[in-house]
C-alpha cells in the first residue's frame, strides 16, 4: 500500500473554504495548547484524523493520535488526567467533544503495522504538532 | 384521569435507563467484567442527561456532542460542570475502547484485558453514580 503524505494543518483550513467548521477549528488548536502546555517538550506528535480529518459535516467528535516520549502510568488514570486537565475543559469552552488515542514513542513503534485503525490514520492524518510518526 | 405529560413519562423513563445502567454496571463489577462496567457508565451517563433534556420538554438530540450540549445549553451555572464536562470526556472515548480489540498503550486493547483494573472500574462507576445523583436531583 502506497503511503501517503501528511496534509498540515494550515492546508486542510484553507481547503474547508466554509463557515461549518469554526468551532472545530477553535477547538482543535486550543486542543493542541493544551495539549503542549500539559506535556510540555514530551508532547511529540498530535494527529487529526477520523471523520472530520475527511472533512465530514456530519462529524460528532473529534479524533485526536496524540504520542508523547515517555510512558507515564496506566492507561486508566492517564485517560483521567487527560480528562479532567485537557478534555474536559475543552469540552466546556468549546462544546467539542474529543475521541483520544495516547501512545509514547516507543509503543506507537511497536504497535505501527498491526493496528487496522492505524491504516486509517495513515490515510487521513493531518499533523497538527510536532513530528509526523507514519512518515 | 389526568395523563402525566410526554415528556415527563420521556424524563422517568431515560431516568429508569440510567438507574438500570448502573445497576449492569454494578452487576458485572462483582463478575470481574470490568470492560463491561466502563460501558454501561457511559450509557447511565448518556440516559441521565437525556432525562434532564426531556424534564425540560425539549427534544433529545441524537447526535452525542448535540445532546451533551443541550444539557449544558438547558442548566446553565452547573456548580458541577467541571466534573461533569471531565466525566463525559473520560467516559466518552471508554465507550467505543469497551466494545472493541483495538491495540493502545502499547498492548491489545482486547477490552477483557485493558480494563482489568477492579480499582479502576470501581472509581469510574462511583464517580459516574455520584454523577447520575447530581443530575437527578435538578428534575425535583
Amino acid at each position: 500500500m502506497g503511503q501517503r503524505i501528511a496534509r498540515t494543518w494550515e492546508r486542510f483550513k484553507q481547503g474547508l473554504g466554509d463557515g461549518d467548521f469554526e468551532a472545530a477549528i477553535e477547538a482543535i488548536e486550543a486542543a493542541v495548547m493544551a495539549l503542549k502546555e500539559h506535556y510540555g517538550s514530551e508532547l511529540l506528535s498530535v494527529m487529526l484524523f477520523g471523520s472530520l480529518a475527511r472533512g465530514n459535516k456530519g462529524y460528532d467528535d473529534i479524533d485526536l493520535l496524540i504520542v508523547i516520549a515517555n510512558e507515564r502510568g496506566p492507561a486508566g488514570e492517564l485517560t483521567r488526567n487527560l480528562a479532567q486537565s485537557v478534555f474536559g475543559p475543552l469540552f466546556l469552552d468549546t462544546g467539542q467533544l474529543f475521541s483520544f488515542l495516547l501512545y509514547s514513542e516507543t509503543q506507537l513503534k511497536a504497535l505501527k503495522g498491526f493496528l487496522p485503525l492505524f491504516d486509517e490514520i495513515r490515510e487521513d492524518r493531518i499533523v497538527l504538532h510536532g513530528s509526523d510518526p507514519f512518515a | 384521569m389526568a395523563q402525566t405529560p410526554l415528556h415527563e413519562q420521556q424524563a422517568q423513563a431515560y431516568l429508569r435507563l440510567a438507574h438500570r445502567q448502573l445497576a449492569m454496571a454494578e452487576v458485572l463489577l462483582d463478575h470481574g467484567l470490568y470492560e463491561g462496567t466502563m460501558f454501561h457508565c457511559y450509557h447511565a451517563f448518556e440516559a441521565v442527561c437525556s432525562a434532564a433534556i426531556a424534564n425540560k420538554r425539549q427534544r433529545i438530540p441524537l447526535r452525542h456532542r448535540e445532546k451533551f450540549n443541550e444539557f449544558r445549553r438547558l442548566y446553565p451555572g452547573l456548580p458541577f460542570a467541571q466534573e461533569f464536562a471531565a466525566l463525559l470526556a473520560e467516559l466518552y472515548p471508554k465507550r467505543e475502547r469497551s466494545l472493541y480489540a483495538d491495540m493502545e498503550f502499547g498492548q491489545v486493547m482486547d477490552p477483557t484485558l485493558a480494563y482489568n483494573q477492579r480499582q479502576d472500574a470501581e472509581d469510574t462507576l462511583a464517580r459516574t453514580q455520584t454523577m447520575v445523583a447530581k443530575i437527578e436531583a435538578l428534575l425535583a
